[in-house]
């Protein structure tokens, strides 16, 4: 019963949060326009180098859905909550929050749920209508596909939350950890949201394998364009993995931040 | 009955301190200095149930970090405190669910919705059921006078508006304890009125007790019945409102509250 209530107060938190998430109506255009910028771009881009020839496995088409897809996740499941956690910490809002019968970490995940479904819903149509418009249907994907790949997206933004959270709380104990953010926004970039790891030399991608920066973007975009169940059974323990281990830092670093809290009042 | 308890309630904490210049910035990279703020000093007090009590002390004397700590916000660094008979630290969020709280420039309310969104989100926080929730909300806004702005977006509202919508927020799940942290602060003379009224009504109704933080003599003087004059960090004073007056010093008669409280105030820091 108590576990009910509790489920029931972080759903009417997303709840509220989706409202909130609509009310924002012309910043959701404005991301639409960009994203459907983005695609074309480096769809362009794409396009120079494949009259080359194929690169790193991937056929041309292959490689559009797979930038539409890892963009399409960081467009929906990006978050600010790196930013926000920042905020709290830095002015002592968090100290506030403390106050509420509610877990702070638990809140923002909740508060932040709602923002991601809409984004989901809203940019998976439109990532689905600009494929198609662009390059045709992916070659081999079939429906049965789809719910391994909302698991791996699921998964995808579970650890990608939970490491920004981790880094926003770093600011309990770093002046300034924007340093942090750059770091792993560049290195998500370049391990797998720009280019699929089978592009980087060898060495660089064995490495890459071994991080859990190549699991936010690669992993899920790599299921959807080859999707095999041999595939899926490969990538989804090490992106469970990568996430549980994400999710355990940022409430460690919530439990240890709590305790410093030293608000200086007035 | 006391509500609230407190005996040599202390908080330092470490503040990082640099001397002007870039030589002291590049000594603070390598070794920072720390100092010892006592922002609290052995505060005992306790208060009743029913009570409403002003706590009032000059700009960082300490008013804020006592609230927060009675509210399990903040670690005391020592003494022992008890606040509807719970160790606020350990049982902060059961006692979340009995305190409320508005700290005047800290906003409970989503921005971007409606109050009464916001009221759906704090009922489901504090666990309260629809039909209760559903009762309440229309008799906070009926006693709040809410029903004309509580669809409108927050952001929309005035701020005495705003602050209305606050209040009833805090109240939502029937407290027993209201911590008030200036309320009224930047709000004109008719809202800060009406708003005082609201908060009377609902400690002569429900018997709420309130503890409340406020710049304004007029707070002080209309709504408590009890100040409690801190100084940075130590109680300098606790009396009735009325003997304020006396314990001032002030001998003119035709003295306003503010005068009263400055005079306190001074003797505080001469002390």
């Amino acid at each position: 019963m108590k576990l009910v209530r509790q489920l029931r107060k972080y759903a009417v938190i997303a709840r509220v949060s989706f409202s909130n998430a609509i009310a924002y109506r012309s910043a959701l255009f404005t991301r639409f326009a960009f994203y459907t910028l983005f695609i074309y771009i480096f769809m362009r881009l794409w396009g120079a180098i494949y009259r080359e020839g194929g690169v790193g496995g991937y056929s041309y088409v292959q490689i559009v859905w797979y930038l539409i897809m890892t963009e399409g996740i960081a467009f929906a499941c990006g978050s600010d909550v790196f930013g926000a956690m920042n905020a709290d910490v830095k002015s002592g809002s968090i100290a506030y929050q403390l106050g509420r019968p509610t877990h702070y970490v638990v809140m923002q995940l909740a508060s932040s749920l709602g923002q991601v479904i809409l984004n989901t819903m809203l940019f998976g149509a439109l990532a689905v209508t600009l494929g198609l418009m662009f390059v045709g249907p992916l070659p081999g994907f079939g429906i049965g596909a789809i719910p391994a790949l909302a698991l791996s997206i699921a998964l995808s933004f579970i650890q990608n939350y939970f490491t920004l959270m981790t880094l926003g709380l770093s600011s309990f104990v770093i002046e300034d950890n924007t340093a942090l953010y750059l770091i792993y926004q560049k290195l998500n970039f370049m391990l797998g949201m720009f280019l699929p790891v089978e592009f980087l030399p060898d060495a660089l991608r064995r490495a890459a394998l071994n991080m859990p920066f190549s699991y936010v973007y690669w992993a899920p975009a790599k299921l959807f364009v080859g999707y095999t169940p041999e595939l899926f059974r490969q990538l989804i323990p090490r992106q469970a993995g990568w996430a549980a281990l994400a999710g355990a830092l940022a409430f460690t670093a919530y439990g240890a931040g709590a305790r410093r809290i030293q608000a200086n009042g007035g | 009955m006391p509500v609230i308890t407190t005996c040599g309630l202390t908080k330092t904490y470490r503040a990082k301190v640099k001397g002007e210049g870039l030589g002291a910035s590049v000594r603070a990279l390598v070794k920072p200095q720390w100092k010892q703020v006592e922002a609290v000093r052995g505060v005992s007090l306790t208060i009743e149930r029913g009570e409403i009590a002003a706590f009032i002390g000059p700009n960082g004397a300490g008013k804020s970090t006592f609230i927060k700590m009675l509210c399990g916000i903040l670690h005391p660094s020592g003494g022992e405190l008890s606040v509807l008979g719970m160790l606020p630290l350990k049982d902060r969020r059961r006692l979340a669910m009995r305190i409320g709280s508005v700290f005047g420039q800290k906003s409970q309310l989503w921005l971007h919705l409606p109050a009464i969104d916001s009221f759906t989100l704090l009922a489901a926080i504090y666990e309260i059921s629809d039909a209760e929730r559903r009762r309440r909300v229309a008799e906070l806004s009926d006693v709040f006078e809410l029903g004309g702005f509580i669809q409108t977006p927050v952001r929309k509202l005035s701020l005495g508006q705003r602050i209305r919508c606050e209040v009833a927020a805090s109240l939502l799940h029937d407290p027993e304890i209201l911590f008030l942290d200036e309320p009224t602060i930047g709000l004109d003379v008719v809202v800060k009125q009406a708003i005082r009224e609201l908060i009377l009504r609902r400690n002569r109704e429900r018997g709420v007790t309130v503890f409340l933080t406020s710049h304004d003599p007029s707070d002080i003087e209309n709504l408590c019945r009890r100040a409690i004059v801190i100084d940075r960090g130590s109680l300098i004073m606790d009396c009735p409102v009325e003997r304020l007056r006396t314990e001032s010093g002030v001998e003119s008669a035709d003295a306003s509250m503010e005068d009263i409280i400055a005079a306190i105030f001074r003797k505080g820091a001469a002390s």
